[in-house]
């Protein structure tokens, strides 16, 4: 069996692959797959925790995080497209309008 | 025969009420309203009259019990006021004066303010005017009484400034509210005072008890003082602004800026009268404190000679009538500190009838001479209107203390008891002042007929006429009352004695009736003859230019221009209150306000604002920056409690 340490490295080096791309990446589409893998980097470590513990609750709990992802992209996406169609971009640099 | 005074007492203070009420929302024709007002001052006129003959009959010892509790009007905690009224004989001959001078008042407004621009307002505000001050009379405690006392200093203000248009009844109008709101200062500190021994403002608790006043000593301004002498000295104040004594005294002869109809009713029944009155009713309180006695005594007689001085220096026929209500009530004032009650009282009630018929006498004149108030302008005025005339005669003859005129025996009575003392000892150099002043009022009224009524009309440019009926009937019946109203308290007789007796046991202030004082009654007779046979002499006979200077002012000088000028005492109060009052509010308003205040105010939201401008910078608007410090925020929280837990 694989042991748990491992999936717990896979789910930080995951995690800070998605920190990174969201701190770095310029596009909106890619920002959101940046966040998309940080959730599902989570999801990972709670499963290895759940199976590691004999304990179902982590299990349950990364239901609730998949459907929140999904509700986050569809509202996310929505707005991306808003954004898109009024600028005719993605680019996070440029959608600066709350700059003080 | 109590419950008929029960139900009666109430009614003399609804029916003006209802009167202004019925004013104020149904009516809106001035002849009207003036019926109105007239109707509803009249029925309460024949009630308080019914109620006075019931009170009459009752016998002597209950008569200062008829005391009815309408409803509690103020319940919180000590304090326990009821809505009540007291009708004892002095309430009861208030009352009667009030309500039987007001209606002719009333009845003569009616043909005065025909042309008026707003008669309506006017007839709401008279009949407020007569209930406030019913209410003044009637309460049964002081707290009452304090609402009829602010009453009355309101409709005041509102009669006053009836006219507002004209510049000078605005500013008279607030100078009589300020002047009185000073008075009611002293008269408030009074009642708190009486209520923080007392714990109740009941006539019923505090009368009975005011010995324990005499013994109280409280740290006041100048060191220790019986508390009876503090709250004595505080009610004076509150008497000196209602009752117009020095030094609060300015804003009665600028009150006149009113319809003259509401000066008489200001001068004569209601409103000055309650200084006095207040005195006569706190006599209990007075009795305490010998020291406030002799200066209520001296407050008063000096403003009755400088009041009656300055009458003979003023050229309105109004302000001189107006000085004389002052120096009038001088007399009262002087007498009611004297512990002379009744003789206050009786010179109150005469005085209150001639110098209504004397005011509606001047507005009868100004109205036939085409709203003229300057005496200079006028003269002959007797052949155009004889009815006037006749009726001023009896008035001035009551002023000036003819025998078998009213004024006569009240003025004496009051000279008579400074000079056969009272309880307080006996005041020769006050009687004595008081009788040179007498003989001032005789002056001052013979060169105002004379000016008026005799010799030729100086100024011909207008054309009098009398005085329609319904202004001339109340001048009838008012010149009649000041022919025969000595016989209240006639000298031998003392009718007014023995029935205010009931109101003056409680307090251990009866006096024993004053005998007729035969020599003083000639010397004082004799001086006012004089005095107006001099006066007659020196305006009646001669025939005036229209460039009228009066002759005084050759022979006087100085001293005559300090009459004309009414001794500076508006000067006075000009440079020392009103002038640094208003630089004070103009250095607040120019000054303080826009830097102090305004500066606060703005310096705040600029404060705010140069700190939004700082901080707005961190706003960059890059969504990037944001996560950053956001997972910096996250890193910086987990390895806190990280931190925290391995410790």
């Amino acid at each position: 069996m694989v042991p748990t340490e491992y999936y717990v490295l896979l789910s930080t080096v995951l995690f800070t692959i998605g920190v990174i791309g969201v701190l770095t990446r310029r596009s909106a589409l890619v920002v959101f797959m940046s966040v998309e893998l940080m959730l599902n980097s989570a999801n990972l470590a709670l499963v290895a925790f759940s199976r590691q513990w004999n304990h179902v609750d982590g299990q349950i709990l990364t239901f609730f995080v998949i459907t929140v992802a999904a509700a986050e992209v569809a509202v996310g996406l929505a707005l991306l497209v808003g954004i898109f169609r009024t600028r005719r971009t993605t680019n996070v640099d440029e959608v600066n309008t709350m700059r003080g | 025969m109590e419950e008929t005074l029960f139900t009666l007492i109430p009614a003399i203070i609804v029916l003006p009420l209802l009167g202004a009420l019925i004013n104020t929302f149904l009516i809106r024709d001035g002849r009207r309203a003036g019926m109105v007002a007239s109707l509803a001052c009249g029925a309460a006129f024949v009630v308080g009259l019914a109620a006075f003959a019931l009170l009459a009959g009752l016998p002597h010892e209950e008569q200062t019990h008829i005391d009815l509790t309408l409803w509690q009007w103020i319940d919180a905690g000590p304090l326990d006021v009821p809505f009540g009224f007291l009708f004892d004989p002095l309430s009861a001959v208030m009352v009667l004066l009030i309500t039987g001078v007001g209606s002719l008042i009333h009845v003569f407004s009616i043909g005065y303010m025909a042309h008026d621009a707003r008669p309506v307002r006017y007839f709401v505000y008279l009949n407020l005017f007569v209930a406030a001050m019913l209410i003044l009379v009637l309460a049964n405690n002081y707290l009452l009484l304090f609402l009829g006392w602010e009453g009355v200093g309101l409709c005041s203000y509102l009669l006053i400034g009836h006219s507002f248009e004209r510049k000078e009844a605005r500013y008279a109008s607030m100078k009589a509210f300020v002047m009185n709101r000073i008075g009611d200062f002293g008269l408030m500190l009074a009642l708190l005072a009486l209520f923080q021994h007392f714990g109740s403002l009941n006539y019923g608790v505090i009368f009975p008890r005011a010995a324990e006043l005499a013994g109280q000593q409280i740290n006041w301004v100048l060191g220790p003082t019986a508390l009876a002498s503090a709250i004595a000295f505080c009610m004076l104040i509150g008497v000196s602004g209602k009752s117009a004594q020095i030094p609060l005294w300015t804003w009665l002869p600028d009150a006149m800026a009113g319809p003259t109809p509401a000066s008489a009713l200001i001068h004569a029944a209601t409103m000055v009268t309650s200084g006095v009155y207040l005195i006569v009713r706190s006599h209990s309180i007075f009795l305490q404190t010998q020291a406030i006695s002799n200066l209520t005594v001296y407050v008063g007689v000096a403003t009755a000679f400088v009041a009656a001085s300055i009458a003979i220096g003023q050229y309105d026929i109004k302000r001189v009538l107006a000085f004389s209500t002052v120096s009038q009530l001088g007399f009262m004032v002087a007498a009611a500190g004297m512990g002379a009650y009744t003789a206050a009282i009786f010179h109150l009630l005469t005085h209150g009838v001639f110098k209504a018929l004397l005011f509606l006498g001047a507005g009868s004149v100004i109205h036939g001479a085409h709203d003229v108030q300057d005496m200079r302008r006028m003269g002959g005025l007797r052949s155009a209107m004889p009815t006037t005339f006749l009726t001023y005669m009896a008035g001035t003859l009551a002023l000036s203390g003819i025998p078998i005129w009213a004024g006569f025996f009240s003025k004496d009575e009051i000279i008579g008891s400074a000079f056969h003392g009272t309880r307080f000892g006996t005041y020769p150099v006050s009687g004595t002042i008081l009788i040179i002043t007498a003989a001032l009022t005789a002056f001052y009224m013979a060169r105002q007929v004379s000016l008026v009524f005799l010799g030729q009309q100086r100024d011909t440019s207008y054309h009098a006429h009398e005085s329609e009926p319904i202004m001339t009937i109340p001048l009838w019946i008012l010149a009649v009352g000041s022919t025969i109203a000595g016989i209240i308290n006639f000298p031998g007789l003392h009718f007014l004695d023995h029935f205010l007796e009931p109101v003056f046991e409680v307090g251990h202030a009866v006096q024993e009736p004053l005998e007729f004082n035969i020599p003083l009654a000639i010397i004082t007779v004799v001086l006012a003859l004089a005095a107006g046979w001099v006066a007659y002499q020196v305006y009646g006979k001669r025939q005036w230019k229209k460039t009228f200077r009066d002759p005084l002012a050759r022979y006087l000088g100085v001293f005559f221009e300090g009459f004309e000028q009414r001794w500076y005492a508006d000067d006075v109060y000009d440079t020392m209150v009103v002038r640094p009052f208003k630089a004070t509010a103009s250095f607040l308003s120019r000054i303080l306000d826009p830097l102090g205040i305004d500066g606060l105010v703005n310096g705040a939201a600029w404060l705010v604002g140069f700190g939004g401008r700082g901080l707005r910078r961190a706003q960059t608007g890059y969504v990037r920056s944001y996560t950053l410090v956001f997972f910096l925020g996250v890193i910086a929280v987990l390895g806190y409690f990280g931190f925290a837990t391995v410790r």
